[in-house]
């Protein structure tokens, strides 16, 4: 009988892998922050204004009010970090310490206008109108909405003094103010 | 070999809503006076003077003596007219008011029996706003009388009246000329 | 470290003849290889700054950021792999009017062990690359040297920015 034989070999080779591709990886670490909405007024060039002898000491217009030159402070570096503020004005006339009712021809209260420019395009005005015996002295006014965020120099000025019917005015010392309000233009809504 | 430690982290990021920003204020402060003063308002006119000059012409009677009193006083009044009156306005609430009445003199020197100096009374009515204020001054006396008003002076019209009373002489008036004067001082007082 | 393993067919059939009359060998070789590579296992983190404006003056309060991190885990199974770093700016979309700036520079730095490579946004692009070598372990973030372009007041709402960390095998061929 004739044996056959035969090899079988059967190899199964693992082919080597060829030069690996690059497998880059990237980690990211996000970094976020936040800058809250705020607006800062600058420390105003003078916190009081002192307007000396409010009447004439002579001349045809004794003891009416006098010829007052206009009178300026500034809040330098005035800023707010967002878009659509503006600058509002609160002014109270200057009225005389002694609360008594003024008789006929006389005036407790001077009147003027403030008006705060540099931070819109409109400046924001009020004209104080109170009676001669003082009542109703503040006025307010606000101005045009600035649309970017800004930094810029406020400028108030005090001008336009005026005595209710130019009446005389009675002695002592008077006091008034403004307050300027910088925020927001819309009350309520998103800055 | 080392060991993966895998550590747990929250990987949201917190954002708080931005509150809606304040608005900020700030305050300027304005002073300022008005001085105490007194003036005199003729009209539209502003002076600090007012008075005359009065001619009382014969002070005698046709006895020698001084005419009589009520006399006198209205002669005075005729005599210096609306130019005794006057609107004083003051801007303060308690003006101060002076009067000196200097007795009607004559330099020529008087004998036993005669005068040669004629007193009398100025008296000043002011008007305030709570009511008519008299200042008497007697010549025979040579301080002033002074007194601080209480309440203001009247703001439109006159409110000084000056006028005389009292008129007094001892015996025969010596000839010649008499001269004397009311001196009235306003001040806006304290 | 996981060890791969490729493991190739073993089999090797002889048939041996019956009436063989001298032996036979026959061999089979194995081999295989593992691609170098790198990974990370936890690839993203955020560093929330919160507020980075001061108060006082509406300015960058570079406290807020400066010494601030995040850490990332990985590997690399190659001695030659390299890091970089790329650090890019934290802006704001509104556009800043002038005396204003909508934009916060930093460097930002990744340790590994001993290694560290790092990369300032203010240059776009990577930063110089660093050998890690064969590592497996925390990639630390570390922001610093904070600023804004003009030192200006900064203008409200998000500020977004990264630090991407790339590792990358520099690889032989295997065989």
């Amino acid at each position: 009988m004739n044996c056959k034989y035969g090899l079988a070999l059967i190899a199964l080779v693992a082919l080597p892998a060829t030069a690996a591709a690059q497998s880059t990886e990237s980690g990211t670490v996000d970094v976020v922050g936040t800058v809250r909405s705020i607006c800062i007024l600058g420390d105003p060039t003078s916190a009081l204004v002192d307007l000396g002898q409010l009447s004439a000491a002579s001349g045809p217009r004794t003891g009416r009010v006098a010829v007052i030159p206009p009178q300026t402070v500034t809040l330098p570096g005035s800023f707010c970090n967002f878009a659509g503020s503006a600058v509002s004005i609160s002014a109270t006339a200057l009225t005389a310490a002694d609360a008594t009712n003024p008789q006929a021809g006389f005036a407790r209260a001077v009147n003027y206008t403030a008006t705060a420019t540099g931070w819109a395009a409109g400046a924001s005005l009020a004209t104080t109108g109170a009676a001669r015996d003082g009542t109703g002295p503040t006025a307010e006014g606000t101005g045009a909405t600035q649309p970017l965020p800004q930094v810029a120099d406020i400028s108030l000025t005090l001008s336009s003094f005026t005595a209710p019917g130019d009446q005389i005015l009675v002695s002592g010392n008077y006091s008034g103010n403004v307050i300027v309000t910088l925020g927001p233009a819309i009350a309520g809504g998103e800055n | 070999m080392k060991k993966i430690a895998l550590i747990a982290m929250t990987a949201a990021a917190v954002i708080a809503t931005p509150a809606m920003a304040q608005d900020v204020t700030g305050t300027i402060n304005i002073t300022g006076s008005v001085a105490k003063k007194c003036f005199v308002l003729n009209g539209s006119a502003v002076s600090s003077t007012f008075g005359t000059t009065v001619a009382l012409g014969e002070l005698a009677k046709s006895d020698g003596t001084l005419r009589a009193s009520s006399d006198l006083s209205s002669a005075f009044a005729t005599a210096g007219g609306s130019a005794l009156d006057a609107q004083v306005v003051c801007t303060s609430a308690t003006p101060s008011v002076s009067v000196t009445a200097e007795p009607l003199a004559n330099t020529v020197t008087a004998d036993t029996g005669y005068d040669n100096s004629i007193d009398y009374r100025a008296d000043v009515t002011l008007t305030t706003v709570a009511g008519d204020v008299t200042v008497n001054d007697p010549s025979s006396n040579i301080a002033a009388t002074t007194t601080n008003l209480t309440s203001r002076l009247t703001g439109t019209g006159t409110n000084v009246k000056v006028r005389t009373s009292n008129w007094t002489a001892d015996g025969v008036l010596v000839a010649g000329s008499y001269t004397g004067k009311i001196t009235v001082v306003i001040a806006p007082g304290a | 470290m996981r060890k791969l393993i490729i493991l190739s067919a073993p089999l090797a059939l002889l048939a041996a003849p019956a009436m063989a009359q001298t032996a036979v060998d026959g061999t089979v070789d194995i081999n295989g290889s593992v691609a170098g590579r790198c990974m990370f296992i936890v690839p993203n983190k955020t560093i929330s700054l919160g507020e980075i404006s001061l108060a006082s003056n509406g300015k960058l309060d570079v406290s807020k950021v400066n010494g601030r991190s995040e850490t990332l885990t990985g590997w690399c199974n190659n001695t030659t792999a390299a890091m970089t770093v790329t650090a890019t700016q934290l802006t704001n979309a509104t556009t800043a009017p002038t005396g204003f700036d909508n934009r916060v520079d930093y460097t930002a730095t990744a340790v590994t062990g001993s290694t560290s490579a790092n990369d300032s946004s203010v240059t776009a692009g990577a930063g110089s690359a660093s050998s890690v070598g064969l590592f497996s372990g925390d990639i630390v973030v570390t922001l610093s040297n904070a600023s804004t372009p003009n030192n200006g007041l900064m203008v409200a709402g998000t500020y977004n920015g990264n630090v991407v960390v790339t590792l990358t095998p520099t690889v032989t061929v295997g065989g």
